[in-house]
């Protein structure tokens, strides 16, 4: 059975380094999103897993609250390195396009775009600014906006109420050499674009002037999969280490019990063998107590 | 259910809380069943309001702090019986039953969500639902470990070493239970806001306590291991229910501009 588990564990772990090695080649070769999102934390959890059942069929002796102790410890390191690379590494540049108003202040920029109807849109917007900082960021490709759809939930008699229930944007981006292509972005769901992780933050009615206010993120984050590799290993090595610790303990108090019964029935036997008319001694030692 | 009704329901599960957990200490057989027919009774009517909630919302039944609670209470049966065969924490049945008792009498005095509720395009995501439950089953036990705590001060007080020990293996195991749900809570909570927000992290008031919670038990657990700190690591846990009170409660009511506005 050992054996056997043994073989899978390493099975599994050669074949989830594989995938990890394809979808490494893929990002290499400019596919984009590769390591984000559901998927690469799935990858990522089968990876750790196997791997902390291959330490473990290697090294029997190594408990899984130790395999557990050192993904945990390696995760937190690897997610707060990612973070810090992530902070450090920033762009700058200098202006601001017109309709396009920027908020935050580091890599991810975050801009408004005025309007919302496709009419008023007849430009596509190559770069955003950061009106705090002074900073700008140029890209390679074009964007706009060319339609935006909220829905919003209904009352008992079907009139629309002023909860939003879906935000849809539509985006449009046009290449260097002037191929357009379109993507619908809605709220939890990023879409990547030219090396860039496009999010819809929100959209609001501007009553005063009658159009709707959209805030996209732009994102680069080439560390994003580094710290979801730490979270994996945190998350699987905290569990590992407080449950493997009260399956080591329980495994414990078994072989502790085993030994007293043992005990027992060694005394029984020497007490048997005794002259007749002795009375025979109390051997059980009085076990229990907590763990 | 009208929310009248809904309310009677919520005082009647508090009720029959109270009185399993009274009656569970009785030294006789039949009372113990008694009190342990008026938990499941307890249970029961505790379901139908989370039932109710999950019907009227259409959706698992997180919407509002109400329903929050109405649910929380009921997954500390659930925690209970994976303590009860795991941990051999048959001891702890009445603390589990005092807190459900706890919490439904505060539900009972919230204003019963019966309409149907809107559900923001930010909360529509995968991560909702795990990311909810993991920190309901560590809040469970979190707090009843931190009553545990209560309890050994008193046995440390009249000198009983074995109550003493017992707590305190008690507490060592539910905080060990309870400190990896919690940490799998925030990292979905950060996964979730990398795909909505963008970011992992955005030091809001309700993530902060969070993570000073998860700090406090971690802070247990280490001091558990070190030999001259080991006798001042319970005060973390009680610590711990400090800040998740905090978390739960008055990050929402004081904690103004907060991005976990609707939770």
């Amino acid at each position: 059975m050992q054996k056997t588990l043994a073989v899978i564990s390493y099975l599994v772990l050669a074949a989830v380094t594989a995938v990890l090695l394809v979808m490494t080649i893929l990002q290499s070769a400019g596919v984009t999103g590769v390591f984000s999102g559901m998927p690469i934390i799935a990858v990522f959890s089968v990876f750790v897993l196997s791997l902390a059942v291959s330490l473990f069929m290697f090294n029997p002796k190594l408990s899984v609250y130790h395999i557990g102790f050192y993904l945990l410890h390696a995760g937190i390191v690897i997610f707060l390195v990612s973070g810090l690379i992530y902070t450090v590494s920033g762009q700058s540049v200098s202006a601001a396009p017109p309709n396009i108003e920027s908020i935050t202040p580091t890599i991810a920029y975050q801009i408004k775009q005025q309007g919302g109807d496709a009419g008023e849109l007849t430009d596509f917007y190559n770069r955003i600014g950061n009106s705090s900082t002074g900073e700008t960021v140029s890209f390679d490709f074009g964007f706009r906006i060319p339609a935006f759809k909220t829905e919003y939930y209904e009352d008992e008699n079907g009139n629309p109420t002023s909860n939003v229930k879906h935000y849809e944007a539509t985006l449009e981006f046009r290449a260097s050499d002037g191929s357009t292509e379109t993507e619908t972005l809605t709220v939890n769901h990023p879409i990547y674009h030219g090396g860039y992780k496009i999010y819809l933050m929100s959209a609001q009615e501007n009553s005063t002037y009658g159009y709707q206010e959209v805030t996209l993120l732009f994102k680069k984050d080439k560390t994003e999969f580094l710290s979801d590799a730490g979270i994996v290993l945190t998350v699987i090595g905290t569990f590992l280490m407080c449950f493997g610790k009260a399956r080591d303990k329980a495994r414990d108090k078994t072989k502790d019990g085993q030994d007293k019964k043992d005990k027992k029935e060694k005394d029984k036997k020497k007490t048997a063998g005794k002259a007749p008319g002795t009375k025979p001694q109390k051997a059980a030692v009085k076990g229990g107590g907590a763990a | 259910m009208t929310s009248t009704l809904l309310r009677i329901v919520c005082l009647i599960s508090a009720l029959l809380y109270y009185a399993a957990f009274a009656l569970g200490f009785g030294k006789n057989n039949i009372l113990k069943r008694v009190s342990f027919g008026l938990w499941m009774a307890a249970i029961a009517s505790n379901v139908v309001i989370v039932g109710n909630n999950w019907i009227v919302n259409g959706y698992v039944p997180f919407v509002s702090m109400y329903q929050v609670l109405t649910f929380l209470s009921a997954t500390f049966a659930l925690v209970y019986v994976y303590i009860r065969y795991m941990h051999n924490g048959a001891f702890m049945k009445p603390y589990f039953i005092i807190l459900q008792a706890v919490v439904m009498t505060g539900v009972f005095f919230m204003e019963a969500s019966a309409s149907v509720w809107s559900f923001p395009p930010a909360l529509q995501s995968a991560y909702f639902v795990p990311h909810v439950f993991s920190y309901m089953i560590s809040y469970c036990l979190v707090a009843v470990a931190a009553l545990l705590v209560i309890l050994s001060f008193f046995a440390q007080y009249k000198k009983d070493e074995t109550r003493l020990r017992q707590y305190e293996n008690g507490i060592y195991h539910l905080v060990c239970t309870g400190f990896p749900f919690m940490v799998l809570g925030m990292f979905l909570g950060a996964l979730w806001a990398n795909a909505c927000w963008g970011n992992y992290w955005s030091w809001d008031n309700k993530e902060i306590w969070s993570l000073v919670t998860i700090l406090m038990l971690s802070v247990y657990l280490h001091f558990r291991r070190a030999a001259p700190l080991k006798k001042y690591a319970r005060y973390f846990v009680l610590a711990a229910l400090v800040c998740e009170i905090v978390t739960l409660f008055f990050v929402n009511m004081f904690g103004g501009d907060s991005m976990h506005a609707y939770s």
